[in-house]
């Protein structure tokens, strides 16, 4: 996935601002095509959204893409974040555990993730802290029904269908 | 189109017509006069869920012209009398098509147009995919095809004013059902 060769580390100096902010807290890495892969845990994940927005030598200002992963044992999150002045792209892996997934919202950083906050609520059950749209703990759902039980895309999902057209088929688990 | 099919012979005209001063007047039978009325002014809600829609609206363009028979798109439920369900219908969508065919007046018709809107189509196996339309509105005329060619669905709509042709007006009861297929539904076979 990722190779950490030293050419490419020489051409992304942003590692060195992260490596400043967060020392060997964060697993960082630098793919071949030059994308910047960093790690970090939901305690971090506040901290390491503003410095990648606010830093003056990093400014990913542009959130690409948020989207999530079960494999299984846990989840994983992707946020894929570009900076527009400089044409770079960094990936952010947050892992999380199936029990309790539960990190802090990004939307004070970047509002463009309100709506793929959402998404991953809805399919993977991934709580988001301080949403805009949380209520009792629970977000707001964007693509299935409101009654919906469960989410569809867990592993362990198992639905039991209805008799009702009008509502969705309801979880076991 | 005339309002009775085959020509009227003398002798039924003028059992039907009425000497009044100044002239006469021509006096049909209300299902005849109702059923030419409703048959050829089936206007259609103007509503799409997926690639069917687009053969609808290939249908309704002039290449094939959906005017010549009376169809006429109409962008209220209020002022349409058939609603086409082009495409599969998801279980989020379900109770909003269900309040759109509410909010239509009797007498309504509902075209289930190609594989999805009948049976579920590929999707029959997916959790957020309503197995046909008919589980939620009643259906009049089944549409084959994924998505039907336009000649089809002209089929289709030529069936549904056969089906007008055959019913009597002041009979007709409301669709009491809320769902199932209509009362002798048209199945339209590949």
């Amino acid at each position: 996935m990722s190779t950490e060769t030293g050419a490419a580390e020489a051409e992304a100096p942003e590692l060195e601002v992260l490596r400043r902010r967060f020392g060997e807290a964060v697993f960082l890495s630098v793919s071949a095509n030059g994308d910047i892969h960093l790690e970090v845990t939901a305690e971090q994940l506040t901290d390491a959204a503003l410095l990648l927005h606010d830093d003056p030598e990093l400014r990913f200002d542009y959130p690409a893409d948020l989207t999530a992963w079960d494999s299984g044992e846990e989840f994983v999150l992707w946020y894929r974040l570009h900076a527009m002045e400089r044409n770079r792209t960094a990936i952010m892996k947050v892992k999380l555990s199936r029990e309790d997934p539960q990190v802090p919202s990004v939307t004070s950083v970047w509002p463009g993730m309100n709506w793929h906050e959402r998404e991953c609520f809805d399919l993977y059950g991934i709580r988001f802290v301080g949403h805009p749209d949380q209520h009792d703990d629970m977000l707001m759902r964007i693509l299935l029904p409101e009654d919906w039980q469960g989410h569809p895309f867990r592993r362990d999902y198992e639905p039991v269908f209805s008799d009702d057209p009008l509502h969705g088929p309801q979880a076991r688990n | 189109m005339a309002l009775v099919d085959k020509p009227l012979t003398q002798d039924e005209v003028d059992t039907w017509r009425v000497p009044i001063p100044g002239g006469a007047v021509i006096m049909a039978p209300i299902d005849r006069a109702a059923q030419w009325a409703r048959r050829n002014s089936l206007w259609s809600l103007t509503f799409g869920l997926s690639c069917c829609a687009i053969e609808m609206m290939a249908t309704a363009a002039p290449r094939f012209d959906l005017d010549r028979f009376g169809v006429m798109f109409r962008a209220t439920p209020r002022q349409a009398d058939v609603m086409i369900v082009a495409g599969w219908v998801s279980v989020k969508m379900a109770p909003f098509i269900k309040r759109l065919y509410d909010q239509m007046p009797e007498p309504k018709y509902v075209i289930a147009m190609g594989g999805c809107a009948s049976a579920g189509g590929p999707y029959r196996d997916s959790i957020t995919i309503v197995k046909g339309v008919d589980h939620i509105v009643p259906v009049d005329v089944y549409v084959y095809g994924c998505p039907p060619r336009p000649e089809n669905l002209i089929n289709g709509i030529i069936k549904l004013q056969e089906k007008i042709k055959s019913e009597k007006v002041l009979t007709r009861r409301g669709q009491a059902r809320d769902s199932g297929p209509a009362r002798e539904p048209i199945i339209i076979e590949g």
